[in-house]
């Protein structure tokens, strides 16, 4: 693709700004079953999506097949979609800007193919002889992923980057009597020669076989902790709270608390896409707006929203940077990146003796379906443990926890310091709320 | 899409290797959003698709590589990265494709994705304007419109070669209500493997009408109660029970592996007598219907449960060489950048007997489920959960008051047993299935049923 015959040929019939943003991503993929190479997955692909805006009208086309013989007939397309846009407000394209970069110091030794077989080979022999009550391997694969991106407008803008990365996941099924359970761990990897595969195999065994033994509880109206995974999964269902396009719709839930005491006092939330604690960073956004750290939540003060390009036009303010898209395909939209809850001080051990007698949720399932953005009430299938006398009692199964969550997050009990990264962008560590309502038996 | 002596050329570069089996998976087509808010457009998006993914068997295990990129020389090196997984050999193998052929059953009037902006945006107006007006407390409108038409060519070593095309459109309506601090919304969102022709008979007025009028019910609601009890789940998406509960456990892709509640379970009693389950890819122009699954065999009506006795599961070609069974054409996945494994397509709770008023009788305290949302399902345990959309508390065999925030879990091996009444108002609803393979189209629906007992997550405090 010439992108400059692109660029020149657009704005020649009638394009004021045209964008063109390509990524490209190669991928290998390995899973292991029962002793054998189940799935070898490679892949590459590049996508190229544009952007052109017609007496202020923006329209988005992506193309997975390309060639400059397809120029005239795609930009009238374009062109064509622009004019049929029938909102009031005006949108453009970014001018360029001066990009304070960063950079990661990590160094990627990928694994080869023959290395990998040898890991997971290995992998799956130790999490079988790790205890008898383990009974299968449900999954275990590797994934080594490089991905770059490029965007190049008619207003100057031209900035590149790229990344990198592993993994390795594992799902074990274990069995005690005629009860099942499982759980998977996700853990990147930067070297396989200095990484604790024993670590990792003890650490996916114990999070299955601590679920063993589960029962229902009674319903009831008690303190809950929401452990980091299960406080991470909520926690990122709800980012959308500090999107500024659904804001500037008026169908957010905070459309009339900017400013407010909206949470706790003690939770305070930052999204900041430079975080060298993240497994990526982006020096600048989808649009190639220049990226920034942000408090969005000051001790339960909503102080600042998220914007791209469009909604910082139309709330007259500036793009935080959080202008992304998910995958090449996709529009433009307002997305978090590193974005966490501000860890407290206590140790998971100090909020379960602070609670003393509660429920602590371990995991959440149907989060895509049991939430309701609009009223931030949830609903939702959950696992984990009990408390009594501020000791880990009695495993639970097959319960909902409900509550609204913007009143939840009014009522903390203490904020954990037990914030893990990992291979998150949206994080959050355990914490403790005065009620939930648990259904049960 | 490549000609058919280049691809058997590729499945012979393919079949020189330690494999046993070869299949060529080629996707052209355009995808088309459009979003609007109060009446006004404000997003168009059109993707214009265009891959191959190549797939290698020995045995039962396999190596898929994608790409789009289809020059001569970059699908080569695809090849040989796929056979260097299983080892190169110099074998020889000729391939002869012959091109089969199968009816259209799912003929379209007008191509969405070729209309004009024009008249899919006039759709779009009246659903707004029809959802806004139906109420003073209505804030908010938001439509989309998604078109799809997708083509695909697929090949494989045994001598296949089918071509398909797969047409689609969708609308989706959110409405958004206020009563003071009290902000709720109602959602609606019809499809079918039709054209524009779709928006004649479920008109884009009664679209919008219906996610408002959801909207307005849930500003009136009280929070659910909670607890195990008797559950009326009704008609259409409802259905989901069933796809969530007992569907996804019944894919040759959980079954193979012994990671379902429901193996080695075939011609044994899994649910009441009044239970007989369907996945038939076969309905004409239905959401999740295909002329031939992504395998390229013809799709069909499969019948998984037959008065409470497992049946049959759903199998693709190479779960099914685990498990030792033939495909059941059950083969699907979201575009050439998956690997295709057994899916569901239009699965339902047949018809039964009972009726529907009938259905209340001597429920002390219960649920009415009137309006399912999503769900999930872990296959290995059976857990399952799904939300409430709009829902009624029964008292005293009558419907009492509507409730919000209501989720229903469980383990769909037992839930199938709880099924005491089957209703004869069967509707299916629409719904995007997200597995392995990608997020598909599928139709979930069943008469009203109902549940002797199951746990209801809530809200109130009690």
């Amino acid at each position: 693709m010439n992108k400059q015959v692109w660029i020149e040929k657009a704005i020649g019939l009638g394009i004021q700004e045209f964008e063109i943003y390509q990524s490209t991503t190669v991928e290998k993929e390995m899973t292991w079953f029962q002793g054998q190479m189940d799935t070898l997955v490679s892949s590459k692909v590049t996508g190229t999506s544009i952007r052109g805006i017609v007496d202020g009208k923006m329209a988005n086309m992506a193309l997975e097949e390309i060639d400059d013989s397809m120029c005239e007939t795609v930009l009238k397309s374009l062109i064509e979609q622009a004019h049929i846009i029938s909102n009031e407000e005006t949108d453009s394209l970014r001018k360029p800007e001066p990009i304070e970069y960063v950079k990661k110091d990590v160094t990627w030794n990928m694994a080869s193919t023959e290395y990998v077989k040898n890991i997971l080979q290995s992998l799956e022999a130790k999490i079988l002889a790790y205890d008898p009550r383990v009974i299968q391997v449900g999954y275990l694969g590797y994934s080594q992923g490089s991905g770059s991106r490029s965007i190049v407008n008619s207003l100057g803008m031209d900035v590149q980057d790229a990344d990198e990365m592993q993994y390795i996941v594992a799902s074990v099924v274990v069995k005690e009597e005629e009860e099942v359970k499982d759980a998977s761990l996700v853990e990147v990897v930067y070297d396989f020669e200095q990484y604790d595969l024993d670590s990792f195999v003890s650490r996916v065994c114990d999070k299955a076989l601590n679920k063993l033994k589960a029962t229902p509880i009674p319903s009831c109206t008690c303190p809950v902790i929401f452990e980091k995974d299960a406080m991470t999964s909520l926690f990122a269902a709800f980012t959308g709270l500090f999107n500024g396009e659904l804001m500037y719709k008026g169908i957010s839930p905070l459309k009339d608390k900017f400013n407010e005491q909206i949470f706790s006092e003690q939770i305070t939330i930052i999204d900041n896409p430079k975080n060298m604690d993240c497994l990526s960073i982006a020096n600048f956004d989808d649009e190639g707006c220049p990226t920034s750290s942000k408090t969005l939540v000051d001790h339960g003060k909503y102080v600042m929203m998220l914007h791209d390009t469009r909604s910082a036009n139309r709330m007259h303010t500036n793009s935080t940077g959080n202008g992304f898209k998910s995958g090449y395909a996709s529009s433009v939209s307002v997305q978090p990146m590193n974005c966490y809850i501000v860890p407290g001080n206590d140790s998971f051990e100090d909020l379960c003796t602070k609670i003393k007698d509660g429920f602590v949720v371990q995991n959440l399932a149907g989060l895509h379906a049991g939430l309701d953005f609009v009223s931030t009430n949830f609903s939702l299938q959950c696992s984990g443990f009990w408390i009594k006398d501020g000791k880990r009692d009695k495993n639970v199964t097959l319960v909902t926890v409900a509550n609204n969550f913007l009143n939840m997050m009014k009522h903390v009990i203490s904020v954990g310091n037990d914030l893990d990264w990992s291979y998150h962008q949206v994080i959050s560590p355990s914490i403790a709320f005065e009620e939930c309502t648990i259904s049960g038996e | 899409m490549l000609k058919k002596e280049q691809l058997e050329k590729l499945l012979e570069r393919c079949m020189a290797s330690s494999c046993d089996f070869a299949e060529i998976f080629e996707e052209e087509g355009t995808t088309e959003s459009l979003s609007m808010l109060n009446g006004k457009l404000e997003d168009t998006n059109v993707l214009i698709r265009a891959g191959i993914g190549i797939r290698l068997y020995k045995g039962v295990q396999s190596v898929y590589g994608y790409t789009n990129e289809t020059s001569e020389e970059s699908l080569n090196a695809l090849v040989d990265d796929l056979r260097g997984g299983f080892g190169i050999e110099s074998k020889s193998v000729s391939i002869s494709l012959v091109e089969e052929t199968h009816e259209n059953l799912h003929p379209i009037k007008e191509n969405p994705v070729e209309a004009s902006l024009e008249s899919k945006v006039a759709l779009m107006v009246r659903a707004s304007d029809a959802a806004k007006a139906y109420s003073d407390q209505i804030q908010k409108v938001s439509v989309g419109l998604a078109s799809v038409c997708q083509n695909v060519q697929i090949s494989n070593s045994e001598g296949r070669l089918v071509h398909d095309t797969r047409i689609r459109c969708r609308m989706s309506v959110s409405s958004f209500a206020q009563d003071g601090q009290n902000l709720q919304s109602g959602y609606e969102a019809p499809g079918a493997s039709k054209g524009l022709e779709f928006f004649e008979e479920r008109t884009p007025e009664s679209i919008g009408q219906e996610a408002s009028r959801i909207a307005l019910v849930l500003l009136e609601a009280k929070d659910c109660p909670s607890g195990k009890m008797p559950v009326i789940i009704d008609n259409g998406f409802g259905g989901v029970i069933f796809h969530e509960a007992c569907g996804h456990a019944l894919e040759a892709s959980s079954v193979s592996k012994n990671q379902s509640v429901f193996c080695n379970k075939l011609g044994q009693k899994v649910a009441s007598d009044k239970v007989t389950a369907i996945d038939d890819g076969t309905i004409p122009n239905a959401w999740g219907s295909q002329n031939v699954d992504d395998e390229g065999n013809p799709q069909q009506k499969r019948v998984l449960i037959e008065n409470g006795i497992l049946k049959s599961y759903m199998i693709d070609r190479l779960n099914g060489r685990r498990m030792g069974l033939e495909s059941t054409s059950s083969s699907r996945r979201q575009s050439y950048k998956f690997e295709t494994t057994s899916r569901m397509t239009n699965t339902y709770i047949a018809a039964g007997n009972d009726d529907f008023d009938e259905m209340f009788e001597g429920i002390k305290r219960g649920l009415y489920a009137k309006k399912m949302g999503g769900g999930s399902v872990n296959p290995q345990t059976g857990e399952f959960n799904f939300a409430v959309l709009e829902g009624y508390l029964i008292e005293d065999g009558k419907i009492s008051y509507p409730v919000k925030g209501a989720s229903l879990i469980g383990n769909g091996a037992d839930i199938l047993f709880n099924i005491d009444r089957v209703g004869k108002n069967l509707e299916r609803g629409q719904g995007m299935c997200g597995s392995s393979s990608g997020s598909i189209p599928t139709d979930v629906g069943q008469p009203a049923i109902r549940v002797s007992q199951i746990t209801v997550g809530g809200t109130a405090n009690e």
